[in-house]
This record gives C-alpha cells, structure tokens and sequence, in this order.
C-alpha cells in the first residue's frame, strides 16, 4: 500500500465517522436495550470495533453482525 | 514466500465476501493469534477459517515471550501518545507477528495505521487495509475489472459489507 499520511488518516477517520452517522438506522438503534445502543454509539463515533463489543458484552464478530443490522458501515 | 498477518476485523469482514478464497492467490500463507480465533463464531467464519487451517494455508502462530515484548512496547507507545487510539490485544498481536515472521500486516485497525504513521520504524512491515488486498487483485488480475468505477464499486461494495 501507499504509505498514508497525517492528512489522509485524519480525512479517513472524518470521513468514516460522518458516512457511519449517514448510514445508520437510528430508529433501528433508539430500540435496543440500553447495553447494545450505547455500544453501537460509541462504534459510529469512534470506529472502534474491539472497544464496542466489549461495551455490548460481545465477541467482535456479534457485535460486527449486529452492526450490520444497525445499517452502520465498516469504515 | 508471502505471508499476511491477519487481525479479527478483517478476517470476519473479509469472510463475508464472496470471493473470500481469493485471499489464497496474493499470499502464500496467513498468519493468527489464538486472540483472532476466540473472536469469530458464525459459521461463515469458521467455515473460512477451518477451511484454509486445514489446507494449511493459516496457521495458528504460538506466542512467544519475543511477541509478548513487542506488544507490549507497541501498548506503551500508544498509551504514552494521546494522538494513538487505543490498541487492542487482536491487533497488537497481529502486529508483533508481522514483525516477528516479516509478514504484510492486513487491518483496519486505526491505532495500527496511526503508529504506522507516527512510528514508522516501531512497525516497519507494511500494512494493508482490505482495499490493498482487493487493488492487488484487480493488479493480478484475478478480479477483473472494465473501469476504474468498476473497480471503485467492487471496493465499495466490499468496504461496506452490506451486499457482498
């Protein structure tokens, strides 16, 4: 791969958190028990996978596949 | 020989994609930690994984005190830098591997890519994201693409995981 730069790593991240805040079902979201909602939050903010699952009480790949319910993209 | 260290993230977005057993024609074996595999349930995943373990194309690397030190001062620099995420135990052992066999990194992972950025001599293996391994095969041409929007739309489509 191109090596990224400060610049590109920061417009990645930016673009990530604005596309999975786009894309998310929130009404999806607003119905989960308050464990699983505050873990996808805090994925759609932050993109941290590994962080969400724990918040949820998940494996990564649970949490990934209730992720993909929500409408929120891998980014 | 070509060898891939995977992290978690990858593997169970990559085990999604249809074409997931393309994997096999960029590399010539993946490299995990146990950490990966207690992380993945579905059959689709395991499926994929038992599947290359046991055609031996993944193998299931023991850690040793060597990745242990390397996990550990890679967890330190990130802690010790407010401008490094956090970094977990699947991708900071996907990493010391790499570093340990000189194997190509495969993740997502922010915090990797940022210690990257940072501290490049820290992680002087290469990194690829999913939308390096898919530009290698479109290189090799075992996806085949008409343009580059093409292309743009297989990655798309990958990237989002939502249709694969």
């Amino acid at each position: 791969m191109n090596e990224l730069s400060v610049e590109e790593l920061k417009a990645i991240e930016e673009w990530g958190k604005k596309v999975r805040r786009e894309k998310a079902n929130w009404e999806f979201i607003r119905k989960l028990p308050s464990r699983l909602r505050k873990a996808l939050e805090y994925y759609i903010e932050t993109g941290d996978l590994y962080v969400a699952s724990r918040i949820a009480g998940l494996k990564i790949e649970e949490f990934n596949e209730l992720r993909i319910k929500a409408g929120v993209p891998s980014t | 020989m070509k060898l891939a260290s995977l992290d978690t993230c990858f593997l169970i977005d990559w085990a999604l994609y249809r074409h997931r057993d393309y994997i096999t024609k960029i590399f010539d074996k993946i490299l995990v930690s146990e950490h990966v595999l207690r992380e993945i349930y579905s059959s689709k995943a395991l499926d994929f994984v038992t599947e290359l373990l046991s055609k031996g194309f993944m193998t299931l690397v023991p850690l040793t005190s060597q990745e242990e030190e390397i996990a550990r001062r890679l967890i330190t620099t990130a802690l010790s830098d407010p401008r490094i995420p956090e970094l977990h135990e699947t991708e900071v052992y996907a990493v010391a591997i790499a570093l340990t066999y000189n194997a190509i990194i495969v993740t997502e992972n922010k915090a990797v890519l940022w210690l990257k950025v940072y501290y490049p001599n820290e992680i002087p293996q290469p990194i690829w994201r999913s939308i390096d391994v898919l530009l290698e095969l479109v290189k090799r041409s075992v996806i085949k693409v008409n343009s580059v929007e093409e292309a743009l739309k297989v990655g798309r489509r990958v990237l989002y995981r939502h249709q694969t």
